[in-house]
């Protein structure tokens, strides 16, 4: 939550606008150049810091990374999701084609 | 303090990929587009037998190789009698990091080492990313890997969220960047500031660690079938995957076995459009990187790309993101293998394939890759429809990339896309020759164009004629 305090040696996460939409690459999308080229780096504050305020990081390589502090202890949270019904419908199919017809 | 300047830094690229890559391309070039491209392969000094030894060393390759007997006998329900090839399937997941990306990684990293380099940086939202990753954490090496992660809401594809998970558990450093080709910049920017490697897909090395690839297949198949593969199908998307295959297939002596390249249809998608980024399912082995890659090849981060499809490709075929999805399916469903979904393009295509061609002929679908959180058809599915796309039963027709994925429920429902090789080589030629005046091009530039994409000398002619017109 901006605001909060963080310790020196968190694993933490910050953001960086690299390019602005007037420094983008010529030639690009009208969507993608409307807007900035941003990117997300983690790694161990190398200072106390503050969420939304300015911090550094020293990255798994031993960099050291600039950039506002925009997560503490960052995870992942990617799943499997729900089974699609289509999906399971084609696999019912080849089932029924394979092993049914055969009585296996 | 250096310049960071976007443009003065793409004017050093040159010097900088000479530092990186640790090569001199300039002594390659012999004439005004000719390149000694067997002279580049040789860079890498060892053969196809050494490589293998580094790879085993490694815990790289030696993948097994089985018949998916259930999935010919899915495709001989839907086959016309006397029809219905055999498939077979690599199980490239067994590398390391879990893909075939391992080999190329494996060869790359070793030479970060032989040079003297003390950490690599690989650009990639995919499977190579964790491969560089995994072979630097047991080298000892550090590791950057830079993704293009997300679109300007935050919101990333889960499958490429999985690969920074991965590149992070191996130790290396993940850069998620919003869309866009800057992400070239940064990753100059970090070639320029940390002096290390350019594990690029498209050096020598990393090509001729697929090599291996194409050597193994073909003693695999002698071994089960007495004889060589009658085709292997490759998912195709920078090229290096058909490039090195094909190549060690050659080394092996399989000479009569035709390479398809195989890619997921992804028209009217611009891949650096903020918007299209996350209306898509696949993140590679599709049209957005096949067709440039295939058509102009140096457009890549190093200055000659040693991944060059056209010289290799005697057939590419489309497949639609449904039957991906479906291939996918029952290759869980019928053989017990929870792989891809990105892996299985060049499954979907063999499943169609396999309708058309006699019982008795081979095809051999060389790659899988693993399955995780993200890296999943219901995650991927689910993350679809989040973004607007439609996921229906339906036939291949009915796809439409960013709008409707039409997953076939039978296997009749499969087909392929035939893509004309000869106008991928007139494109590929005339971008060759675009700018150039015609005065300028010699005998080797036009014995160097038909090489490199199996055009004849005639057809460089006219070309070059036409362009000659068009200036």
């Amino acid at each position: 939550m901006d605001g909060s305090a963080v310790e020196k040696g968190c694993w933490a996460r910050i953001h960086r606008i690299e390019l602005g939409p007037s420094e983008r690459a010529p030639g690009i999308p009208d969507d993608t150049a409307a807007v900035p080229f941003e990117s997300w780096t983690n790694g161990w504050l190398v200072d106390d810091a503050v969420v939304g305020e300015r911090a550094k990081v020293r990255t798994l390589s031993g960099r050291v990374v600039e950039g506002v502090l925009v997560e503490v202890s960052p995870g992942y949270s990617h799943s499997f999701g729900s089974p699609p019904a289509a999906l399971q419908r084609a696999g019912e199919d080849a089932r029924e084609r394979l092993f049914e017809k055969s009585g296996r | 303090m250096t310049d960071s300047d976007y443009q003065a830094l793409l004017d050093r690229r040159g010097e900088i990929m000479r530092r990186s890559v640790g090569i001199d391309y300039e002594q390659f070039r012999r004439g005004r587009l000719a390149w000694d491209y067997e002279g580049l392969m040789e860079v890498v000094g060892y053969d196809v037998g050494q490589a293998v030894r580094i790879q085993f060393d490694r815990g790289v390759g030696a993948t097994s190789m089985r018949e998916a007997r259930n999935l010919t006998e899915l495709a001989r329900s839907a086959a016309p009698s006397g029809c219905g090839a055999r498939i077979f399937i690599k199980d490239e997941a067994a590398n390391p990091s879990g893909s075939f990306k391992d080999r190329r990684a494996s060869l790359s990293v070793f030479e970060a080492c032989e040079r003297g380099y003390r950490g690599v940086i690989a650009a990639t939202s995919g499977n190579y990313g964790a491969a560089v990753a995994s072979q630097a954490a047991r080298a000892g090496l550090a590791c950057i890997v830079v993704q293009e992660a997300f679109d300007s809401r935050g919101v990333g594809q889960p499958e490429i969220i999985e690969k920074a998970r991965a590149c992070e558990e191996f130790g290396a450093d993940v850069i998620q960047c919003t869309v866009g080709p800057e992400l070239f910049y940064l990753f100059l920017r970090l070639l320029e500031e940390t002096g290390y490697f350019n594990a690029s897909l498209y050096t020598p090395f990393s090509v001729a660690g697929l090599e291996t690839l194409g050597v193994e297949l073909a003693e695999n198949m002698r071994r089960l079938t007495r004889r060589d593969p009658d085709m292997v199908l490759v998912t195709h998307a920078g090229g290096g995957n058909v490039t090195g295959t094909a190549r060690g297939l050659r080394k092996a002596g399989a000479s009569a076995t035709t390479v398809v390249g195989v890619a997921v249809d992804l028209h009217g998608l611009h891949m650096a459009s903020d918007r299209d980024f996350n209306r898509k399912s696949f993140t590679t082995g599709h049209s957005g990187f096949a067709f440039p890659f295939t058509i102009r090849p140096d457009r890549s981060d190093v200055p000659l790309n040693a991944a060059r499809a056209l010289r290799y490709l005697d057939r590419l075929l489309l497949v639609t993101q449904g039957e991906v999805f479906y291939a996918t399916e029952v290759l869980s469903k019928l053989e017990g293998m929870q792989r891809g979904p990105a892996g299985n393009t060049s499954l979907a295509a063999a499943l169609a394939l396999a309708r058309e061609l006699p019982r008795d002929t081979t095809l051999v679908v060389q790659e899988t890759e693993y399955t995780g959180a993200g890296k999943h058809p219901w995650a991927q599915l689910a993350f679809a429809r989040e973004n607007e796309v439609e996921v229906k039963t339906g036939g291949r027709e009915e796809n439409v990339p960013g709008s409707v994925i039409a997953i076939p429920d039978d296997p009749s429902a499969l087909g392929v896309s035939e893509v004309d090789l000869v106008k991928l080589r007139e494109s590929y030629l005339r971008g060759a020759l675009a700018g150039v005046p015609p005065d300028e091009i010699q005998a080797v530039d036009i014995e160097y164009l038909a090489e490199d994409s199996r055009a004849q000398s005639d057809d460089v002619l006219r070309m070059l004629d036409e362009s000659a017109v068009e200036a």
